[in-house]
């Protein structure tokens, strides 16, 4: 299956940056020896066929519980992954990996950093490797990076267990930036921070976006911080792409079955109620019909046959249910 | 007058370390009711893990715990022998931690667990399989034989807290330490495991003692609360007072934060700097070098005082003429 014309321009935006078209990423169960000479080794797709753009300058919000592919779907366009279909592009060509255009910042940044080398030493490895500045400017350029993210000069030489985790983080960010890239992959990146400095660093990333231009892409399943960073939201659901929109609409009015169940628990007035229905296998359960069969209160016959594609249900605001046919389908 | 589940009295912990004392939590006093639920806040850092682990007599090598007392339903345990206090602990105080993975045995099944704790069973091997199947129908496990025979590694994270939480409520503890216990979980599952703390609340009148870093949780979980901020109380009260008028600026911060994340802000508040680490100085303020009210009159060593209809507050801005008893 190849993506349409037709979801191609429904996915898109008005000035795509990042494009992700019919990605798909595959995993193998029961890879180890025994399995194999079984033959019950089986593979599934932790991502999709899913079709996204990401717009310039804006800040992408991926939303979804462990297992949803919302981290997979980010590696895979940095090549950490590879792909086993479709493409992603940046700016219309094909990503060049050494190009530095796109950079990620990940979840724990005590573990993203080398132990023993100082801040500086590592913010010096891309300005050094991409040719950003020479032994005589090199100083200066860690200096800017360093006040870029709100770490004055005398973090410079110290070490990363010498810093407290919102430092890390900043340092991490700082390391990312080197490169000036165009997108920031940021995965899970306040989960781990302490609520005080949790803040901080939200603060910290909206204003990067502003002053560097930076287009971000924020893994997360924190509905709050969600709502607060973020332009648009995309809902994943083991490997697909359930509803994209922008994040007031989404909030507001969720289309979709499985973001109402999500975003339900963000109300405390919901009555107690413990849902107990099946959760999708992706080994066992039949990849054709639709991910949220099993849970959804709303299934139906043709759910089961084949998962639906995106609909659009508002201007800018997509989802892939059965629910809903496509409004003002003039495209 | 009713006696509390739990007093604590300036409960302190220390860590011995080669070059000195490491104070890590100091004069930790509070009570807890039974069938309530009270929330522990702070950071990492601030002693809420480590004052729960020493109430419990789970410190790590190297801690010691002192306190003026500890009374579990009137009675001093603080003193108990070893013995005694072994069996108090896992009978009537339990604890359940944020990991679910690391609480269980790896090589055996979920099963095997229950048999462990359920050794004392008057039933034998049948009676304790079906009461366990039975806890297992109450943590709403949809088919509890089967669980009952798989190992760890094959449930999935929320299925294995909801395991551990059966496991612990097993033995029908009257007090149960709750540390982080949805922070690694997805936003529907930690809402499920909420809805069934406050089910087990409910049914079995068991106390919570609910850590968490997470403000809006807190509230939703907990009938009064503790911040905690190196180290320290820095305020308590009852959820709706703490929650509607924080008087400590750390728990105002804490509390904006929380606030402005529910709604809808261009720009969070933030609360400046991190939290030190090691020794503070003993004739200041701990949040000092954070907080907006700063002034040479917080340059001593702070208490905490009392707030009519509200808690306890370490500040000495917080003062209002209102809370003149």
């Amino acid at each position: 299956m190849t993506a349409s014309a037709d979801t191609r321009a429904m996915t898109g935006a008005t000035d795509p940056c990042l494009r992700f078209e019919d990605v798909v990423v595959s995993f193998t169960a029961g890879a180890g020896l025994v399995s194999r000479l079984r033959g019950n080794m089986t593979q599934f797709n932790a991502v999709d066929h899913v079709d996204l753009a990401v717009r310039r300058g804006e800040i992408l919000g991926v939303v979804g519980e462990s297992g949803s592919g919302k981290t997979t779907i980010c590696k895979a366009a940095l090549g950490l992954h590879s792909m086993a279909g479709g493409r992603v592009t940046l700016d219309g060509a094909p990503f060049d990996l050494s190009s530095g255009a796109m950079q990620m910042v990940f979840q724990d940044p005590l573990s993203s950093l080398n132990p023993r080398q100082t801040v500086a030493e590592a913010l010096a490895i891309p300005l050094r490797l991409h040719g950003l500045a020479g032994k005589r400017d090199m100083p200066a350029a860690i200096d800017a990076l360093l006040a870029d993210v709100g770490l004055g000069a005398q973090f410079r030489n110290r070490f990363p267990h010498e810093l407290s985790g919102g430092q890390l983080q900043r340092a991490a960010i700082g390391r990312a930036l080197a490169t000036r890239p165009r997108v920031l992959f940021a995965d899970e990146a306040v989960s781990k921070l302490d609520v005080s400095v949790r803040a901080q660093i939200l603060n910290l990333l909206k204003r990067l976006r502003d002053t560097h231009d930076l287009t971000i892409v924020f893994v997360t399943h924190d509905l709050h911080v969600a709502r607060f960073l973020c332009d648009r939201i995309a809902i994943m659901y083991f490997g697909k792409l359930l509803e994209v929109g922008p994040t007031r609409e989404v909030y507001a009015d969720p289309k979709h079955p499985y973001t109402r169940e999500l975003l339900g628990t963000l109300d405390r007035q919901r009555d107690a109620e413990v849902s107990t229905r099946d959760i999708f296998n992706p080994l066992t359960d039949d990849t054709r019909a639709c991910r949220y069969l099993g849970r959804c209160p709303h299934a139906m016959e043709v759910c089961a046959t084949v998962h639906p594609d995106h609909r659009r249900v508002g201007r800018e605001h997509l989802a892939a249910c059965y629910l809903y046919e496509n409004e003002g389908g003039d495209e | 007058m009713t006696v509390p589940l739990l007093e604590i009295a300036n409960l302190n912990v220390k860590f011995r370390l080669g070059a000195g004392d490491l104070p890590v939590s100091s004069d930790v006093s509070f009570t807890l009711d039974k069938g309530r639920v009270l929330g522990l806040i702070g950071e990492s850092g601030s002693g809420k893990t480590i004052t729960s682990k020493a109430i419990l007599r789970l410190l790590p090598a190297g801690g010691e715990m002192s306190a003026d007392h500890i009374r579990y339903n009137g009675r001093d345990i603080a003193a108990l022998p070893p013995r005694e206090f072994d069996r108090l602990r896992g009978a009537d105080l339990a604890m359940i931690f944020q990991d679910p993975v690391g609480s269980f045995n790896p090589v055996k099944t979920v099963g095997w667990h229950f048999r462990k704790v359920g050794r004392l069973h008057p039933g034998g091997h049948g009676g304790i399989m079906a009461d366990a199947a039975e806890a297992l129908r109450q943590v709403d496990i949809a088919d509890p034989k089967t669980t009952l025979g798989k190992y760890p590694h094959q449930l999935s994270g929320g299925m294995l807290q909801r395991c551990l939480i059966a496991l612990v409520m097993f033995s029908k503890p009257s007090l149960i330490v709750a540390d982080e216990p949805t922070t690694n979980l997805d936003n529907l599952v930690e809402r499920q495991i909420i809805d069934l703390f406050d089910k087990l609340r409910r049914e079995v009148d068991a106390s919570f003692i609910f850590i968490t870093h997470d403000m809006t949780i807190a509230e939703q979980v907990s009938d009064s609360i503790i911040v905690m901020y190196a180290g320290q109380i820095v305020e308590q009260g009852p959820t709706e007072a703490l929650m509607r008028d924080p008087r400590h600026p750390y728990t105002q911060g804490l509390v904006k934060t929380a606030r402005e994340l529910e709604g809808d802000v261009e720009k969070l508040t933030e609360i400046s700097g991190e939290v030190g680490t090691g020794a503070w100085p003993e004739n200041r303020c701990r949040f000092a070098p954070r907080c907006p009210l700063y002034d040479a009159a917080c340059d001593h060593a702070i208490a905490l005082h009392h707030v009519k209809e509200h808690g306890e507050v370490r500040c000495i801005k917080a003062n209002r003429s209102e809370d003149a008893i």
